[in-house]
């Protein structure tokens, strides 16, 4: 018969039996993940006109936006490797991801808090869920990004699919870190404001908007030291089969996307009784 | 040892009252156990203990009443059970599915169908998708909602969607069921329902833990009861002695307000002097030993020493009581005049009585207004306030009077024959 054993100990004394009870849970979790995510889809659009197109209206947006800036001679952008728009778009799509596997963690647990305060059920689910809620906004992004490189004229090679693990990497280095403040943004909701904040600032230092300026410069540098950078641009590189020119730095950020992910995932389990022990439903 | 369920060793909490020390404290137990560290059993600044020191253990088939005035700790204690929040102190163990009924379709979505709901609610109670499915059919059938489980949730009546949630709930085959205040769900009709369900779960073994304010749910639960005053465990053991010291004590708190021996009339000098006037109003046993509070089933007598100037032929001596334990309730209103017996005094001191035999009134404080009258309802004098304490016996538990009684069985001799 399951047991469960409610004691003051930290949890990380024991690391044995929490990853028997980590491995328990997420077995528990699969099902309930899905359900989750199902009710999050199906409940999202239904009482709206253009449903899942609203994924994609973002990017689209600045995409218009920023290629009839350029054009009209406001800002200057240097050459980039595929035509303007599609640049954007592309780019675009990924850093939107990012954002929201980023600040997808807090808002869960606050949009949430009604039945994690009420119900006991293994918390992995939701951060599976919202995990799984993140990719298909992704996928749907997929198909915005293929069909604007068949508008363009880009062409694609099998190849290109190499982009989906970098685009991978990309999400869970955002979730995991997402996941590192989830708990501290729940109790202190100056975080969740700052991460708003700090993603606008984010976009700033990232190729999205412009290709990846000169080393030599100030504002070079930061973009340079940017971790988002790596992915971004070796996920265009792979997507059109361009010589790879950060693929070291890429296969760190990696690794430290999977340190963040499991990192992320240990804080949130821990902590989340101290959370919930705050929470009002 | 194999039937326990649910075991709680000296279980403790504590909480901050301000959200600034709630939120720093948070961040500081969150890194605390983060670093491996267990967290101090000491109250850091700002906190108190929500929970004491509370131990109990259920087994299979039994139930635990968990009673004891607002903030008080009983949602806390039944929130650690539950695994919600970590015990501070102390160790607490449960075994088997958990059904939490005090959170009844917390996990609903207005925008889905009742199906859709039953699965999301479901597994979020820690089911497969193979066991809802078999349930299903079950849960819309005691739900009552027919054909309505393809609509969406918003569609339904609160009354449909607490009966959709209980369902849910309860239908989980759970070894231990927890029970906040929550079988006030639907209409009596299916209240009576749930009850039938939850004794056929003790009956197939499932241990019931309930939290209530109604002592008739909690007496039809339990087999043991504990009382937590304050996070404290005041007092613990079989149902009705640990009910009716719960409730003598609430009638203690609502009567602490004023004292209720203050009857003596003090008038001020300057008043002009009534023709009958009350000196002191107190109750007392028949053999005139005056009663520090009375006791409901027991003969007691209501004395009012006056002083009168004049004879008069047909006093009118009223007595309001009213209930101060519900809210002020008028209980009796008692007139000798009215009831035809129309009392004669004569100038002096003297002694009206009112006997109470027995005194009916169930446990609680009360307020009684004592009158002095003639037929044509002169006042002479009256007393707004005496107040008075009656104390209950064991078995007066959720009753408001006290009702004389005996109990008895017999055959019917007509349907003997009619077998023969």
């Amino acid at each position: 018969m399951n047991e469960r054993r409610y004691t003051p100990r930290s949890e990380l004394r024991e690391p044995l039996r929490l990853l028997c009870t980590a491995v328990r849970d997420l077995k528990a979790a699969r099902y309930l993940a899905w359900r989750i995510l199902v009710r999050d889809l199906s409940a999202r659009y239904r009482q709206t006109l253009l449903g899942y197109l609203w994924i994609v209206i973002p990017p689209v947006a600045v995409a218009l936006g920023m290629t009839l800036a350029t054009r009209s001679q406001i800002l200057r952008i240097s050459e980039t490797d595929l035509p303007y728009p599609a640049y954007l778009i592309f780019s675009m799509s990924l850093w939107q991801t990012f954002a929201e596997a980023l600040a997808a963690p807090p808002s869960l647990i606050q949009k949430s808090r009604g039945v994690l305060a009420r119900i006991y059920f293994p918390r992995e689910a939701l951060l599976i869920a919202g995990l799984g809620d993140v990719l298909v906004n992704f996928a749907v992004r997929v198909l915005l990004i293929l069909s604007t490189f068949v508008l363009f004229d880009v062409s694609l090679a099998w190849g290109a699919l190499l982009a989906v693990p970098v685009a991978a990497v990309l999400i869970l280095l955002a979730y995991g870190l997402g996941l590192l403040v989830a708990p501290f943004a729940s109790l202190y909701h100056d975080l969740s404001r700052a991460i708003t904040i700090g993603l606008m600032i984010w976009l700033f230092f990232s190729p999205v908007l412009y290709p990846v300026p000169a080393a030599d410069t100030v504002f070079g540098t930061l973009v340079r030291l940017n971790p988002v950078t790596p992915l971004l641009v070796t996920a265009r590189e792979l997507a059109i089969a361009a010589p790879l020119s950060m693929a070291a730095n890429t296969a760190l950020i990696a690794l430290l996307s999977l340190i963040a992910l499991g990192a992320g995932w240990l804080v949130c389990k821990v902590s989340m009784p101290f959370v919930i022990e705050r929470l009002r439903a | 040892m194999d039937d326990l369920l649910v075991m709680a060793h000296g279980v403790s909490k504590k909480f901050a009252r301000r959200l600034r020390y709630a939120m720093s404290y948070g961040v500081v137990d969150i890194i605390r156990e983060l670093a491996g560290k267990d967290r101090g059993a000491q109250l850091r600044r700002g906190e108190f203990w929500a929970l004491k020191d509370v131990s109990l253990e259920l087994r299979r088939g039994s139930g635990i009443g968990l009673i004891g005035p607002n903030g008080s700790g009983k949602t806390t204690f039944l929130r650690i059970l539950s695994g919600l929040i970590k015990p501070d102190e102390g160790e607490a163990l449960v075994r088997g599915r958990v059904a939490p009924l005090f959170a009844l379709g917390a996990a609903f979505n207005p925008v889905l169908s009742g199906r859709e709901n039953i699965y999301l609610n479901m597994a979020m109670l820690g089911l497969g998708e193979r066991e809802i499915a078999s349930s299903l059919d079950e849960v819309i059938d005691f739900a009552e909602i027919g054909d309505a489980i393809e609509a969406p949730l918003q569609t339904y009546s609160s009354g449909m969607t607490a009966r959709l949630g209980f369902a849910c709930a309860i239908m989980t085959s759970p070894d231990v069921v927890f029970i906040d205040e929550v079988l006030a769900v639907g209409d009596m009709r299916f209240r009576a329902k749930s009850y039938r369900k939850l004794a056929e779960l003790r009956g197939r073994g499932a241990a019931v833990v309930v939290v209530s304010h109604s002592m008739n749910a909690i007496l039809s639960m339990s087999d043991h009861v504990v009382y937590l005053r304050d996070g404290h465990v005041a007092a613990s053991g079989p149902p009705t002695d640990v009910v009716s010291r719960y409730e003598n004590d609430m009638s203690d708190v609502s009567s602490s307000i004023s004292a209720h021996d203050q009857t003596l009339r003090s008038r001020s000098r300057n008043q002009a002097p009534l023709e009958v006037a009350i000196r002191e109003v107190y109750l007392a046993q028949e053999s005139g030993e005056r009663l520090h509070e009375a006791c409901a089933g027991r003969d007691a007598v209501l004395h009012v020493r006056y002083i009168a100037s004049r004879t008069v032929d047909d006093l009118h001596f009223a007595v309001l009581v009213r209930n101060l334990s519900h809210g002020g309730e008028l209980v009796l209103n008692l007139n000798s005049g009215r009831d035809a017996q129309p009392l004669r005094i004569d100038p002096g001191e003297g002694v009206l009585c009112l006997h109470f035999r027995p005194l009916v009134l169930g446990p609680g404080a009360y307020v009684a207004k004592v009158v002095l009258a003639d037929a044509t309802f002169y006042i002479f004098d009256a007393l707004e306030e005496f107040r008075f304490l009656v104390r209950g016996e064991a078995n007066m538990n959720e009753c408001l009077v006290f009702q004389p009684r005996v109990w008895s069985a017999r055959p019917v001799v007509s349907a003997l024959l009619d077998h023969g």
